[in-house]
């Protein structure tokens, strides 16, 4: 076994090597850098971002290929400065093996154009995405596992038809679909104008009582997690149904009917422990997920500021050390946590043996 | 008639056995069939015009104002008053003094002075395209009438002639992304899980760096560069989505490369190619099948998240996505929203009725049970979760 996690772990050094490469060259072929953006800026042609949020216009100026000579208008010195601020003047191989041995110490270093590091604007955007994350994973499994059993118990029935049906449905039909018929129907003023439209918490946050800041947090948050909630009932529902049938077949559960068991005793005493292996089996990833979930369009939609926003913000305005920090950390714990999510399923059920496959 | 094998027929029964699916399909191929003849149900161009005892159609051919005896060698507008006159009373000179009186006229069935010929024009169910400004009075979008059913959006163009263009345009895009990441995410599973071993080992690696990737940041550069249009994002999301079906296949593959089938055709020296496809791929079709209907309701949602964000389809096409931010920006019209969601809803909906009828009809463990209850979803989910692990 100790081999086994040993290799996986070794193998997650390339991969995060080769994303790292592939990212950022990419990014060198691709015209429009940060410095363009603040040319663009100085030169009062607004700033690269607007063209894009506007919607359709294209990225960036001119670039020769050698280095930013993008700003004619501007004094060569000026540029040349720029070029070194941002590290510009030294060849893409010395910048890229700089950024891997500052990231290696975990050392992620800070936003181009917030003065702030890599690492406060991750936090900074945390409150939304745990937000998110932890209350639809919360509702998911709430509903999914009493329904998941229920659906297991009363299989082949009507019942058990229509609601894989609207969970199935749920399951196709992206979530910002649902957050815009919510918007529409409980914030947009036509029908009715019950919750807000915009944030996590009220402007007068500051000045309510304990109770009152809970209440309108809640108030806030309740149409996103909403909206992204409806997706997830589906894969949970199923999985606990399967594993539920799977084991309500076995021979210990005609044992303990036998014995006089009631049927509740017999489920949650027995068959639940067993049946919710698989289920546990997900933790890891769910975790993360918890933590580090967001989605863009749901943020966007809902004004909120969220890692999916940083994301794509930073993308967008060439934020270079906020695309390649967030990059890394999240590959890393992404590879991480799929070496994580087989051990769990080998410490559950010790009959797996991914060394013996293949 | 192409004759079904005796499978194929056993399938065929399974697939009408789902009453559901085969609901979902009728009603699918039915606004399929109709979204496909779109530019003779929502046209700016009449069907047929009878001009001097002449044919026309303009939806397919160009006729100038003046082939109608007006002034301009510019297009004809049909919507314009003076031209419906000149269709109606065979090109009348009098039109361009007082069109409505002479249409009324017409209408009343009076012949009328001069060189008259009575004419008629066809106009198509909603006389609107997908981006034909409609002429209504009041700020831009502008709620449900009797002319535009669904109201129209914020640049005033018709909603219900952009449902069905969008409509069309959605689903083709789908079935296109839909085969095409199939057949590579087939080839590259097969292949990956038939060799194993260090193919299998470096494939893996390729695969998690691809998909660590971007695709979103991608698409913005690739469009920044290129220029938008619908083949470059079909492209793009082949490129990003073919990894979806790589795990399955290869876990199948994987799977059966040492059962007793495989090692004989080897044996008998059968070569990779033809134990591959021939032999193996008709075992691991199963779960590949499973896999559809979410490939597919996948390709939408990403074709409307584009959209949506504005990176998607040139911002002339008749997109859902561009309707849904529409919806967004403008809360005060709510039918942009109600149109968006339901017609997402209703399309999804169905494709993923019909998708899990053909994968209950491909299940082997299901093509042979004659009459037993079996859920439809639990194989999907299965794989999608052996997929997760």
């Amino acid at each position: 076994m100790g081999a086994y996690i040993l290799r996986r772990l070794l193998l997650v050094i390339p991969t995060l090597i080769g994303i790292m490469i592939i990212n950022f060259a990419l990014i060198q072929f691709v015209p429009g850098g940060p410095i363009e953006q603040i040319i663009a800026q100085l030169e009062g042609q607004g700033d690269v971002f607007e063209g894009i949020s506007g919607g359709g216009s294209e990225i960036g100026g001119a670039n020769d290929g050698n280095g930013y000579v993008g700003g004619q208008g501007l004094p060569p010195e000026f540029i040349a400065e720029l070029e070194r601020e941002f590290g510009f003047d030294k060849p893409p191989l010395e910048r890229f093996l700089n950024m891997m041995w500052n990231y290696v110490r975990l050392d992620f270093g800070e936003s181009w154009f917030r003065k702030i590091s890599v690492f406060g604007l991750v936090m900074e955007k945390m409150p939304v995405s745990i937000t998110l994350g932890l209350w639809s994973t919360l509702i998911a499994y709430m509903v999914s596992i009493p329904l998941g059993i229920k659906k297991a118990v009363r299989d082949g029935t009507p019942f058990d038809t229509w609601t894989s049906g609207a969970i199935i449905v749920g399951y196709a039909i992206p979530g910002f679909l649902f957050a815009i018929l919510l918007i529409v129907v409980f914030a947009g003023g036509s029908y009715w104008r019950l919750f807000p439209l915009r944030g996590l918490t009220s402007a007068n946050f500051e000045d309510l009582s304990l109770i009152g800041k809970v209440l309108d947090y809640l108030w806030h948050i309740t149409l996103p997690v909403l909206a992204s909630t409806i997706s997830a009932f589906a894969t949970l529902t199923l999985l606990t149904k399967n594993s539920f049938l799977d084991e309500i077949k076995k021979q210990y559960v005609i044992t303990a009917k036998a014995k006089g068991l009631s049927e509740k005793a017999v489920l949650y005493g027995h068959v639940f422990r067993n049946a919710m292996l698989i289920v546990i089996s997900g933790f890891p990833a769910l975790f993360i997920g918890v933590f580090f979930g967001g989605s863009l369009i749901i943020e966007t939609l809902f004004s909120l500021d969220g890692l999916g926003r940083l994301g794509f913000e930073a993308a967008v305005a060439r934020d270079y050390p906020v695309v390649f920090g967030t990059l890394f950390a999240f590959s890393l714990i992404g590879l991480v946590v799929g070496i994580l999510t087989d051990l769990t399923y080998v410490f559950i059920d010790p009959r797996i043996d991914f060394e013996a496959r293949g | 008639m192409i004759r079904l094998s005796p499978l194929n027929q056993r399938r065929w029964r399974n697939f009408k056995r789902n009453r559901r699916a085969v609901w979902a399909l009728i009603i699918f191929g039915v606004l399929f069939g109709m979204s496909l003849f779109a530019e003779v149900i929502a046209n700016d161009k009449p069907i047929m015009v009878s001009y001097r005892g002449e044919l026309r159609m303009p939806i397919v051919s160009f006729y100038s104002e003046q082939d109608f005896g007006g002034d301009f060698p510019t297009e004809a507008g049909y919507k314009d008053i003076e031209v419906e006159c000149l269709i109606v009373t065979g090109g009348l000179v009098d039109c361009f003094d007082e069109p409505g009186a002479l249409i009324a006229a017409v209408d009343a069935g009076q012949t009328l002075v001069g060189d008259f010929y009575k004419g008629w024009v066809l106009w198509p169910v909603i006389p609107y395209s997908y981006n034909t400004i409609v002429d209504v009075p009041g700020v831009a979008p502008s709620p449900p009438s009797s002319d535009n059913w669904l109201g129209t959006d914020d640049t005033k163009r018709d909603v219900v002639a952009r449902v069905i263009y969008g409509f069309r345009l959605s689903v083709i895009f789908a079935l296109i992304v839909t085969v095409v990441s199939s057949v590579v995410g087939i080839v590259a599973g097969a292949v990956q899980g038939y060799f194993g071993g260090w193919t299998d080992l470096l494939f893996q690696r390729f695969i998690e760096i691809w998909t660590g990737m971007p695709s979103l940041y991608v698409i913005i550069i690739v469009f920044a560069i290129l220029g938008r249009s619908f083949w470059l994002l079909v492209f793009l999301t082949v490129l990003f989505g073919w990894p979806a079906l790589v795990g399955v296949v290869r876990a199948e593959f994987l799977r059966a490369r040492n059962l007793e089938y495989v090692r004989a055709a080897k044996a008998l020296g059968v070569r990779d190619r033809t134990i591959m496809f021939r032999h193996m791929l008709p075992n691991a079709m199963v779960a590949t099948v499973t896999m559809l209907p979410f490939l597919v309701t996948g390709a939408i949602a990403t074709l409307a998240s584009l959209d949506f964000l504005g990176f998607g389809l040139p911002s002339s096409a008749p997109s859902l996505g561009e309707m849904t931010l529409q919806a967004k920006q403008n809360l005060q019209a709510p039918w942009l929203g109600f149109t968006a969601f339901f017609t997402f809803a209703i399309m999804l909906s169905l494709l993923v009725f019909i998708f899990e009828g053909v994968r209950d009809a491909f299940d082997p463990r299901k093509t042979f049970i004659a009459d037993g209850k079996v859920d439809k979803m639990q194989t999907t989910f299965d794989t999608v979760e052996a997929e997760n692990r």
